[in-house]
C-alpha cells in the first residue's frame, strides 16, 4: 500500500508532467508551419506587400479585397475564376467519386489480374504533379504525341492544352481525375473490405439481385468511405491549381482560384513580360479561397452528417 | 410440402481440397436434422451447398422434386440463419425481417402485418424500431431467426445459430429453435459441432468427419449403436472410453484388468465371436462406470481395480478420473486432442467418497460394452 502511494506521488511529480511535455515540439512545429503562416496571411491580406526585401509594406484595410472583387476588368476575371473553381470541383468530385467507386467495385471481385489493374490504377498518385504534368503534356503533344496519332486515325486533330480555354480546361479535369482517382479507389476498397460476405450472402437468399446487393448492402455500409470520398474530392479539387500550371501556365480563361493565389504572389509570365508580384493581393485571393473551401466544405459535412445518421446508427 | 435430397454430392474447391466426399442424404418433408462434426468436418460446406452459396462439383440436390444444383440461391425457397446473424446492421428490426419480402415486392401492409406476427412470435415486438446494434446477442439471434421465418420457407438452413450466445441463453434458445420448428413443421437441417445441441435437437442426427458421412440415425440410436469409434467417442459427454483389448473366450484382457463378457452380448452381436483371440476396441461410457462400493449385488468379474488421478464433482454426480494401462484408442477427433491420452473417465454416484490418489474398485456395466474393429475402427455387430 505504502508502495503504491509513494508511486502515486512520484507520478505528481515530473511523470503527470511528461506526456504534455511529449506534445510540446509537435505543437510548437504545428503553430510555426501551419497556425502562423494561416494567421500572417489573414494579416498580410491587408497589405501591399510584395514579398520583396527592401520595399516597404502598408496597410491598406480592405483595399486587396475591394480590388479582388469590385473593381473593373480583374475583378470580372476573379469572379470567372471562382465560378470556374466551382466548375473544375463539380466535374471532378462528381467524376472521380463515380469511377473511383466503379473501379472499386470491379475490382473487389477477386478475379484474375485484379492485383494488376490496382496497381496501375493508383500509379498516378505516387507521381508527383510534375511529372503527372509532364506525361500528359507529351501525350498531348499536338503534332506528335499518342493522343493527335489516336484522333488522326479517325481523320481529326486537337489542339488539346494549346486548344479553346475551355477545351484546354477540360483536359485539366481530365488529368486531375486520373492523378487522384486511385486515392478514392483505394479508399473504396478498404471500405468494402470492412462489409462482411455474410451481409452479402443473406442478401443473396434474401433474393436481392447484383443491382440491390450494391444498393441495400453496399452503398449504406459504405458510408464512411462514401463520407469520406466526399469530402476529400471537394477539398481536393477546390483547391487545386499546380496541374493548371504545369499543363497550361498562366493563360486567361483557364485559371482557378487556387492558380490565381500562385499567378498574383509570384508574378505570371504572359508572353515576355513577368508581373510583379502581389503578395498582399494574393493574401485577399486566397483567404476568399479559404472562405468558399470553408463554406462549400461545411454543407458538405452537413450533408454527410445526415447521411452517417440515417446509416450508421 | 418439401423434402430435401442430397445424392452422391462432392465438392472439391479450386485448389483440388475435397470438403465433402461422395454425400447423401434424405432430409424428410417437415424434419429437422441436424449436421454435426467436429471443425473442418465439411458441415457447413454440405449446408451452404444446399443453400447455393457453394457450388456442387458432383452428384444432384433435390429441394421437393427439383434439381437445384444450378439455380440461384434466392430461387431455391430456402432461408438460411448464420452464425453471426447476418443483420444488416443500417436496416432496423422491422426492415431486417421485412427485407426478404420487400425484394419480392409484397405489398408494404403485408409485409408490415407478416413482419408483425413474426416479431410476436419471437418477443420482437418492442424491438422493431431498433436497429441490430441496440439489441443483445439472444434478440439477434431471434431477428435472425424472425427473417427466416417470415417467408415462409420451404426449408430452413442454419448455420450454427446459436454458437455465439452464452451457455444459458443457449440453452433457452435450443428449446425456443426446437419448438418453433415444430409449431411451423418447415424442414430445417442444423448444422453444429456441439453434440449436446445434436442429440437434443434433431429428429435424426448425421455425423459428419473429414467430409465423409459417418452415421445418420435417430440421437438414442447414435447413442446406443454408434457405427464406427469415431461416432461413438463424438456422441456422449464425457466421451467414450476407447481402448485396445484382447478378446480370449468370454473374456477381454485389457492392460492387467480383466472383464468377462455377458451371453447377452454375443448374442446381441454375432460377430464378436470371430474376434477370438484378436485385439479389438473396446469403449465404454463413463455412465457405465461406477464406484463399486455402491453398487450391489456385484457380479464376478465386472470391476477394474486402479487408482484415481482426479475428482470433479458436479453436485449430481461425481467425475472421476481413474488410471487404465491399456493402450488407448484414437477416435480421430481434430477438436478433442487429448482423447487418446490413457486413463479412463468415469461417472460415479454422488454419494462416492473417493478422492484423488485413492484405489477405487470400478463397477463396468458389461452389458453394454462398445466392440469395434482395431484396424476398420467400425462397430463389430453381425
Amino acid at each position: 500500500m505504502r508502495i503504491v502511494d509513494r508511486n502515486y506521488l512520484f507520478a505528481r511529480g515530473w511523470k503527470s508532467a511528461a506526456p504534455i511535455l511529449f506534445f510540446v515540439p509537435g505543437f510548437f512545429l504545428y503553430l510555426f508551419i501551419a497556425v502562423g503562416p494561416s494567421l500572417a496571411t489573414a494579416v498580410y491580406s491587408f497589405t501591399d506587400a510584395t514579398g520583396i526585401r527592401g520595399i516597404a509594406i502598408n496597410w491598406i484595410g480592405f483595399e486587396n479585397y475591394d480590388e479582388f472583387l469590385f473593381r473593373g476588368a480583374a475583378s470580372r476575371d476573379n469572379i470567372a475564376a471562382l465560378t470556374r473553381t466551382l466548375y473544375f470541383s463539380f466535374f471532378v468530385t462528381t467524376i472521380q467519386f463515380g469511377l473511383g467507386l466503379l473501379l472499386a467495385v470491379l475490382l473487389k471481385r477477386r478475379l484474375r489480374g485484379t492485383a494488376i489493374f490496382r496497381t496501375i490504377f493508383f500509379m498516378p498518385v505516387i507521381l508527383g504533379v510534375a511529372i503527372q504534368g509532364l506525361i500528359w503534356k507529351l501525350f498531348l503533344l499536338p503534332s506528335r504525341g499518342p493522343a493527335a496519332q489516336v484522333f488522326e486515325w479517325f481523320g481529326s486533330s486537337s489542339e488539346f492544352l494549346g486548344g479553346q480555354p475551355r477545351q484546354a480546361f477540360i483536359w485539366v479535369i481530365v488529368v486531375q481525375i486520373w492523378a487522384n482517382v486511385g486515392i478514392t479507389m483505394v479508399i473504396f476498397l478498404a471500405g468494402m473490405q470492412t462489409i462482411p460476405e455474410e451481409l452479402y450472402e443473406a442478401a443473396r437468399i434474401d433474393g436481392a439481385n447484383g443491382w440491390q446487393l450494391f444498393t441495400q448492402v453496399t452503398w449504406p455500409l459504405l458510408t464512411p468511405a462514401v463520407n469520406t470520398n466526399f469530402l476529400l474530392n471537394i477539398i481536393g479539387s477546390l483547391q487545386a491549381w499546380q496541374l493548371f500550371l504545369v499543363l497550361i501556365g498562366y493563360r486567361p480563361g483557364t485559371q482557378v482560384l487556387g492558380y490565381l493565389v500562385f499567378a498574383e504572389g509570384f508574378g505570371q509570365t504572359s508572353g515576355s513580360v513577368t508581373s510583379a508580384f502581389r503578395q498582399g493581393y494574393a493574401a485577399a485571393a486566397s483567404i476568399a479561397l479559404f472562405m468558399l473551401v470553408l463554406i462549400i466544405a461545411l454543407s458538405a459535412n452537413f450533408i454527410v452528417t445526415q447521411r452517417e445518421k440515417k446509416y450508421m446508427p | 410440402m418439401t423434402s430435401i435430397s442430397i445424392d452422391r454430392v462432392d465438392k472439391i474447391y479450386p485448389n483440388n481440397f475435397q470438403a465433402i466426399h461422395n454425400l447423401s442424404l434424405e432430409v424428410e418433408d417437415g424434419e429437422f436434422l441436424v449436421l454435426v462434426g467436429p471443425s473442418g468436418c465439411g458441415k457447413s460446406t454440405a449446408l451452404r451447398m444446399v443453400a447455393g452459396l457453394e457450388e456442387i462439383s458432383a452428384g444432384e440436390m433435390k429441394i421437393g422434386d427439383r434439381v437445384v444444383n444450378d439455380i440461384e440461391p434466392k430461387n431455391r425457397d430456402i432461408a438460411m440463419v448464420f452464425q453471426n446473424y447476418a443483420l444488416y446492421p443500417h436496416k432496423t428490426v422491422a426492415e431486417n425481417i421485412g427485407f426478404a419480402l420487400k425484394l419480392a415486392k409484397v405489398p408494404k401492409k403485408e409485409i408490415a402485418q407478416r413482419v408483425a406476427e413474426a416479431a410476436q412470435m419471437l418477443e420482437l415486438s418492442e424491438q422493431l424500431d431498433k436497429r441490430p446494434g441496440q439489441l443483445s446477442g439472444g434478440q439477434r439471434q431471434r431477428v435472425a431467426m424472425g427473417r427466416a421465418i417470415v417467408r415462409e420457407p420451404a426449408a430452413f438452413l442454419m448455420d450454427e445459430p446459436l454458437s455465439n450466445l452464452d451457455a444459458k441463453l443457449r440453452v433457452q434458445m435450443r428449446a425456443d429453435i426446437s419448438r418453433l420448428q415444430r409449431q411451423l413443421g418447415v424442414t430445417t437441417i442444423y448444422v453444429t459441432h456441439d453434440q449436446v445441441e445434436a442429440m437434443t435437437m434433431g429428429d435424426r442426427v448425421a455425423v459428419l468427419k473429414d467430409g465423409r458421412l459417418q452415421q445418420v440415425d435417430t440421437p438414442q440410436e447414435l447413442y446406443d449403436r454408434p457405427a464406427n469409434v469415431f461416432v461413438a467417442a463424438f456422441i456422449g459427454s464425457p466421451s467414450m472410453n476407447l481402448f485396445e483389448a484382447a478378446l480370449e473366450g468370454n473374456e477381454i484382457r485389457f492392460g492387467s484388468h480383466r472383464l468377462t463378457l455377458p451371453e447377452a452380448t454375443f448374442a446381441d452381436r454375432p460377430g464378436l465371436r470371430a474376434y477370438n483371440g484378436q485385439t479389438i476396441i473396446v469403449g465404454v461410457r463413463p455412465e457405465d462406470l461406477d464406484d463399486a462400493s455402491l453398487v450391489s449385488p456385484l457380479e464376478a468379474g465386472t470391476t477394474i481395480a486402479s487408482t484415481v488421478d482426479l475428482t470433479e464433482a458436479l453436485g449430481s454426480e461425481i467425475v472421476a478420473h481413474f488410471e487404465l494401462d491399456a493402450p488407448p484408442a484414437d477416435p480421430g477427433n481434430p477438436d478433442a486432442a487429448d482423447d487418446a491420452r490413457g486413463g479412463a473417465v468415469a461417472r460415479f454416484d454422488p454419494r462416492s467418497t473417493c478422492r484423488a490418489g485413492d484405489s477405487v474398485e470400478v463397477a463396468v456395466t458389461v452389458r453394454n460394452l462398445h466392440f469395434f474393429d482395431l484396424g476398420t475402427h467400425t462397430s463389430i455387430w453381425d
